[in-house]
């Protein structure tokens, strides 16, 4: 058996799947079909700017399906910050080695909003031939070369917290650093909005794409109305409340929550339908107003939280 | 590695949350200086300041998804 030094033991695992490094943790001896699945699978490149890791834990939560599914029979995960075995340069070295080899067929899948502050130095996502990589560059240069460009929460898709006033680092969404205005837009970009993602918007619409080669519908928001569709007000299980004049008065009552400060009349997302965490249970259910928090306004246009939206019984 | 004094740079560090940095100088073999840098900002509590109070925990939580 050839000997191999450490070295290029580590370069082996880091060449090959970004999943190598979780699997390990979940179930070694499925390592050997992560391998092989490897290459049969539509590449990933996950980058993280601005973010809280909250989308990628989401994903992680997934039950139906399973990560293990997700990473084995769905995608190949080149490059993921969190899950990666590689670290350092030969971390970043994989992703730009993958990304030119994937070239017009990998998926970018954007984590956070991207600050544009000081030349984008608020977020440094690594460091290559003692050069600093900020998110911006590494947004633009793989953007560039991905087929399609996931914006993973609302973060990558408006901006999200970090953006919200005085928005200190200059954080934009992943569309507008791809697709500024008012050039025209270059760069398909999907924005998957909710804070943190439903781990099901993220997979369904990347088996959606894998499996009919096309993107689903998007609104003008660029989601997919397979689940950005009716509003949260229109859905809500407590709808009826809200049709007879009965309004909760403090968290816990039963009724609408429209004077505890529910924006889901402009917010669509289809939490009633699907709920949270493998539909435990989801936030009008728990008692707790929605918070509009796959808008792009989100959060200086539904703030504060708790102040309740003007509601005109004559509006249509 | 020429006499004797080298840097390792580790960035990013993986398998953890958030962007760090490691930055470690080495004498012939003996480490007489190391760094770590966090290598995002954002500026929460800029953005809290002037905010209803009861929003200060949704805005905050935001910190870490973990």
């Amino acid at each position: 058996m050839r000997k191999i030094s450490r070295r290029e033991f580590v370069r082996l695992c880091g060449m090959s799947t970004a999943g190598l490094g979780l699997m390990s943790v979940l179930g070694p001896q499925i390592s050997q079909t992560l391998v092989e699945a490897a290459e049969s699978k539509v590449p990933v490149i996950w980058i993280q700017a601005s973010s809280c890791t909250g989308c990628s834990v989401s994903l992680l939560n997934s039950v139906e399906p399973g990560i293990a599914t997700v990473l084995l029979d769905v995608i190949s995960m080149r490059y993921h910050p969190n899950v990666m075995a590689a670290s350092g340069e030969l971390g970043m070295e994989t992703m730009y080695k993958a990304a030119d080899r994937y070239a017009g067929e990998f998926i970018l899948v954007v984590e956070g909003g991207v600050p544009t502050a000081e030349k984008g130095r608020y977020c440094i996502i690594g460091d290559l031939n003692h050069k600093e990589i900020t998110a911006v560059e590494a947004v633009k240069h793989l953007g560039s070369r991905a087929k399609l460009v996931v914006a993973a929460g609302q973060c990558a898709s408006f901006g999200g917290i970090p953006a919200a006033q005085p928005n200190p680092t200059g954080v934009l969404g992943v569309d507008q650093i791809l697709n500024p205005r008012p050039y025209p837009r270059k760069h398909t970009v999907v924005n998957i909005s909710n804070c943190p993602i439903h781990p099901d918007h993220l997979i369904g619409s990347l088996v959606y794409i894998l499996t009919y080669n096309e993107l689903p519908e998007l609104d003008q928001y660029y989601r997919p109305k397979l689940f950005y569709g009716p509003t949260i007000h229109d859905t809500c299980f407590r709808r009826p409340a809200f049709d007879e004049g009965v309004f909760a008065k403090q968290i816990g009552d039963y009724g609408c929550l429209a004077n505890l400060g529910c924006k889901g009349f402009i917010a669509r997302s289809d939490c009633q339908k699907r709920g949270w965490n493998n539909n435990v249970s989801w936030c009008i259910a728990a008692g707790v107003p929605c918070q509009a928090c796959s808008e792009p306004i989100f959060p200086d246009g539904c703030s504060p939280l708790y102040g309740h939206m003007p509601v005109t019984g004559n509006r249509k | 590695m020429s006499g004797g004094a080298n840097k390792i740079v580790i960035d990013p560090v993986t398998r953890i949350e958030g962007h760090l940095k490691i930055e470690v100088e080495l004498d012939h073999g003996k480490v007489v200086d190391a760094k770590t840098s966090g290598m995002l900002y954002r500026g929460l509590e800029t953005i809290c300041t002037g905010r209803d109070p009861r929003d200060a925990q949704h805005i905050m939580q935001r910190i870490c998804g973990v």
